[in-house]
């Protein structure tokens, strides 16, 4: 398989960031960065400094909260959590993406 | 819809909390990058590698700093924040620019509130009451002449595009109204009593009255402040008379006695109890003037006793003197209610002309149609009045202010020169031409902002003033000229309309920079401000131009008002006091009210430093006049031709006293009396029209040709009896105990000194004599003249006021823009005189360049003034006396006085650069 690194799509960020704040629980800006990007085996390339207009956004929409706590190695940090607007928001997203990507597949396989 | 509005509140709270948002930011970032440096390290990075790989994977800090605080934020309120911060700073730098610009339109702003507040006022504003919208005033409507049915009317009738219109009706009608409508909540009427003597605490004095029905309040929704408003019970003939006084009065007259209600008073003799007072806001249902005393529509008869017994006030059908306003069920429009109501009117009128005796010979008078007019802002006939004035005012007013716009688009004009190089600057840095537009505007914006507030300040004081003006002695305009949502809103447009009329082209201008030579550029190199003086001259004559159409119509009404009042009146109008009195409202009647007309002319006649006394039902030249039919024998009347005159009751000596020329026969004296041979004096107008080569005395006319009863015995010279305007009318004099109807009297008196100085003296006589007798109409002739000029010297004093102004602004301008051009061309001035150019040429180049200016302004401004005063006069006659609208004195003058101050503007800038030192100026860029 040939390597690839992937942009990461504007409203994608928002997806991926409310799916990891909804299996890992709170988390600081940093961790989501190093979390994204573990789980795609560094495959999607994030610039982690667009990150943060992407948590502002989504705090402003109410669908994630955030407060300032202390990180595993004692450093001052803001933690983000999903809240229950989030996880509705996660959940039709998800499966919007899911009916997305299902009908691409199939338009794929048919002109292959 | 939720969402946006969470993310839009988010967005504006963040305004508001900046600098810990932004501190929390930067302790995020930092703790970002240093657990990212961190990690690295503990991954066998060097701390350099570290930092580096940090950074790299972050990508740029300050760019995701920029685009976070744009997402937090609402950064087109923010960079507005900034300009307006950055415009402030600017203007602050150059107080002298700052404070001509606001001046200059706080004027123009002003003058236009000033006037669009009393369009406000007169216009626009309801009346305050419950649910104003709703109610409506009754009118009748005929083809020309009087309705049927209608034998005598008391109250407003005019004619109106072709057609006779009014507003009162009979009592019967308004019964019928009342009690068979469909239409109304409730209807009721009303009408005015003009000044009532009130007696209280000892103390008589002149109070506004209004009678009406006791429905009054209650349809209007006036609750009273203390006591009760009138009930159905008050309104029958044998209650007890009961009154209702104004918040004005109450706080006026009895000093807001807070134990008013039960107060006995007198009103015209007759003992009344006060039993309220209603709110401050109230004022009646008329704008402009302000109703004292409310009376029941049945104590008309106790006030204001019926002056002729054949027309019972309240069961005649035939005397109309009531006005109607209603207030219409919600849901029932004007037009529904119309034909409903019309049917009632009509046949309330129609059981009337059934019986109608003596129909009027030629003319058969037409049923009227009712017609429902809006009533929400009262009674209109201050409306008709000075609706076109006022609206003449506003145009004028108009220029005033695109002058002064194009004055400070002038000055913002030679300020952006001077700023090229800024701007070429932030241009070249990467600034876009939009944002460097936003930025000029919005100091312009604040410009007009600063001059709209303090306009507003000179507009409240300006709208006072004018309404002073505009009210007389006896006639004071009550107006709320309090600033509403109308006037704010007013203002508020006017400052953004002006701030974009004289920003936008110099913001756009100033911007159009060729980046090279702008950033090489001294301020005051050759090269460029071409084109862009060539805008500044455009503005500089199109601004002489409308000065010279606001001075041609200053012009037009000065001359206007002083052809009247050069006027020959054919009286002497020097050292003339007048006064009226009305003896009536202190219950003299019949023979007793004569003798005490007689009495008061014989005491002020004594009076030391009176040369003669005389009386008059009529004062002259006050717009009052009494007309009838006239039966003149050996006369015949040509087909058609209706003989009438002017009357003019008299006393003794009146012509004497006036000073009007007798050409044949005799004065009046004491011995015309009700006992002697009645007699008439006419003037010469009436003796050319009815007597031709005859001579007129000793023949006889009279008012009907049963009897020509009176015999002349006199002729005099025509004088102007109540208008200016008009030709003298076919007048006849006649003494007043002969005649009928004297319910008051004027006074004339004849003084050898100051007439003022006497006016305590003739109160003095008029209280001895019975000091329940009230005085008005104190004044001089030439203030009666006055008054009647009042919307002439309106114009007058205005239009000057305005002109002038606009004259100043212009050479403010023109001065602004020749000393500018001098200042750049000091340099080619310097080479000139270095060439042999004496001080007179440079001053007369100068000067002729100024000249040259301004005459192109007045060759446009001329046609301009002509093609506009021609167009007004068409709109509005009788707007001029004795001259055209086209006067070519005027125009002259108008240029003169122009050009003289515009040469004056151009001659500092001019001696100024005479006065250039070659050797300076060569080294000067």
């Amino acid at each position: 398989m040939q390597s690839f690194k992937a942009e990461v799509l504007q409203g994608t960020l928002d997806l991926l960031v409310l799916k990891t704040l909804d299996t890992m629980g709170p988390m600081h800006g940093f961790g989501i960065a190093q979390r994204i990007g573990q789980i795609s085996d560094d495959l999607l390339r994030l610039n982690q400094g667009t990150l943060y207009p992407a948590l502002l956004r989504l705090e402003q929409r109410g669908w994630i909260a955030s407060k300032w706590g202390v990180s595993e190695n004692n450093r001052k940090a803001k933690y983000y959590s999903l809240t229950r607007a989030g996880r509705n928001q996660l959940r039709a997203e998800t499966a919007g993406w899911e009916r997305m990507s299902a009908v691409i597949n199939r338009v794929l396989k048919v002109t292959s | 819809m939720m969402e946006h509005l969470r993310v839009w509140a988010a967005r504006f709270a963040a305004l508001f909390r900046k600098r810990r948002l932004e501190e929390s930011l930067e302790e995020e970032l930092r703790s970002h990058l240093e657990m990212a440096v961190e990690l690295n390290m503990r991954n066998g990075m060097s701390p350099e590698q570290a930092r580096r790989e940090a950074f790299l994977n972050f990508g740029g800090v300050a760019q995701t700093k920029e685009i976070y605080r744009e997402q937090r934020g609402l950064p087109m309120i923010e960079t507005s924040l900034q300009d307006l911060r950055y415009g402030v700073r600017m203007l602050a730098k150059t107080p002298g620019f700052t404070a001509v610009a606001v001046l200059s339109l706080a004027l123009g702003i002003g003058a236009n509130t000033a006037i669009f507040t009393l369009i406000d006022a007169v216009l626009l504003k309801m009346l305050p009451v419950r649910n104003p919208q709703e109610l409506v005033l009754l009118q009748w409507s005929v083809p020309s002449g009087n309705p049927a049915g209608s034998h005598r009317m008391d109250g407003n009738s005019w004619e109106e595009h072709g057609r006779s219109l009014g507003t009162s009706f009979s009592y019967p009608t308004f019964q019928q109204i009342r009690a068979r409508n469909q239409a109304f909540t409730d209807v009721f009427a009303f009408t005015g009593l003009g000044d009532l003597n009130v007696l209280a605490d000892g103390e008589a004095s002149l109070a506004r009255g209004q009678t009406v029905s006791s429905n009054f309040f209650s349809t209007l929704g006036i609750h009273p402040i203390t006591g009760r408003m009138f009930v159905e019970t008050d309104d029958r003939v044998g209650a007890s008379p009961v009154c209702v006084i104004s918040y004005g009065y109450w706080k006026r007259r009895f000093g807001g006695d807070s134990s008013i209600a039960g107060k006995a008073i007198a009103i015209a003799g007759v003992p009344f109890t006060i039993v309220g007072v209603t709110p401050s806001e109230f004022f009646g249902v008329q704008p402009g003037s302000a109703i004292d005393v409310w009376v029941p529509l049945h104590t008309k008869l106790l006030v204001a006793p019926a002056s002729d017994p054949r027309f019972p006030d309240f069961s005649a059908a035939d005397y109309w003197w009531v006005l109607m306003m209603g207030r219409l069920k919600p849901g029932v429009s004007e037009r529904q209610a119309t034909a409903g109501l019309d049917l009632i009117f009509n046949q309330s009128v129609t059981a009337d002309v059934a019986s109608d005796a003596t129909p009027q010979v030629g003319k058969r008078p037409v049923a009227a149609a009712l017609e429902l007019v809006p009533g929400s802002k009262g009674l209109d006939s201050l409306r008709r009045q000075f609706s076109r004035p006022l609206f003449i005012l506003m145009g004028m007013v108009g220029l005033v202010l695109l002058i002064a716009c194009a004055n400070v688009a002038n000055l913002l004009l030679s300020r952006a020169r001077s700023r090229q190089k800024e701007i070429g600057v932030r241009l070249s840095l990467g600034a876009s031409r939009g944002r460097l537009i936003r930025q000029l505007l919005t100091e312009s914006a604040l410009l007009a902002c600063l001059g709209g507030a303090l306009g507003l300040a000179l507009a409240y004081w300006g709208s006072g003033l004018l309404v002073r003006f505009i009210s007389t002695a006896n006639n004071t305009l009550a107006l709320n000229l309090t600033p509403d949502i109308r006037i704010l809103g007013f203002t508020a447009g006017m400052c953004l309309l002006t701030g974009l009329i004289f920003g936008l082209a110099p913001a756009w201008r100033a911007t159009k920079v060729e980046l090279t030579p702008a950033l090489k550029q001294n301020t005051t190199g050759l090269a460029a401000g071409r084109l862009h003086l060539g805008l500044a001259k455009t503005l500089v004559i199109a601004q002489t131009a409308l000065s010279l159409v606001l001075l041609f119509g200053a012009g037009l009404f000065v001359r206007t008002l002083v052809n009247l009042k050069n006027l020959d009146t054919g009286f002497d109008r020097e050292n003339l006091l007048l006064f009226g009195i009305n003896p009536l409202k202190a219950g003299y009647k019949g023979p007793a009210l004569n003798d005490f007309y007689t009495r008061v002319q014989q005491r002020v006649a004594a009076l030391p430093g009176v040369v003669s006394a005389t009386s008059s039902l009529h004062l002259l030249l006050s717009g009052s006049s009494r007309g009838n039919s006239l039966w003149v024998p050996g006369y015949t009347p040509k087909a058609g031709e209706q003989l009438n005159a002017r009357v003019m009751p008299a006393g003794p000596k009146f012509f004497e006293t006036m000073k009007i020329p007798l050409l044949r026969g005799r004065d009046f004296n004491e011995g015309d009396n009700e006992k002697a041979p009645q007699v008439a004096v006419v003037n010469e107008t009436l003796m050319k029209r009815y007597f031709g080569d005859r001579d007129p005395i000793g023949q006889r006319i009279g008012w009907d040709r049963a009897k020509p009863e009176m015999e002349i015995v006199g002729v005099v010279k025509d004088a102007k009896y109540n208008s200016l305007r008009r030709d003298t009318p076919a007048t006849i004099y006649h003494p007043f105990r002969q005649a009928t109807n004297i319910n008051w009297m004027h006074f004339e008196v004849r003084t050898a000194r100051d007439p003022k100085t006497l006016i305590p003296d003739v109160r003095n006589v008029v209280a001895s004599l019975d000091r329940n007798v009230p005085l008005f109409d104190l004044k001089t002739q030439n203030e009666q003249v006055d008054e009647l000029l009042l919307q002439e010297r309106l114009f007058a004093k205005l239009s000057s006021f305005f002109g002038l102004l606009a004259l100043l602004l212009a050479c403010v301008g023109l001065y602004g823009i020749m000393s500018y051009a001098v200042l750049r061309r000091t340099g080619e001035i310097g080479i000139r005189m270095a060439l042999g150019a004496q001080r007179w040429d440079i001053l007369g180049m100068v000067l002729r360049e100024t000249l040259v200016l301004v005459t192109i302004g007045v060759a446009l401004g001329i046609p301009a003034s002509l093609m506009t005063t021609r167009l007004a006069a068409s709109v509005i006659s009788d707007l001029l006396y004795g001259l055209k609208a086209t006067d070519v004195t005027t125009v002259g003058i108008a240029v003169v006085l122009l050009m003289a101050v515009a040469a004056f503007a151009g001659f500092l800038p001019a001696r100024r650069a005479s006065r250039v030192e070659p050797t300076v100026a060569l080294r000067y860029e």
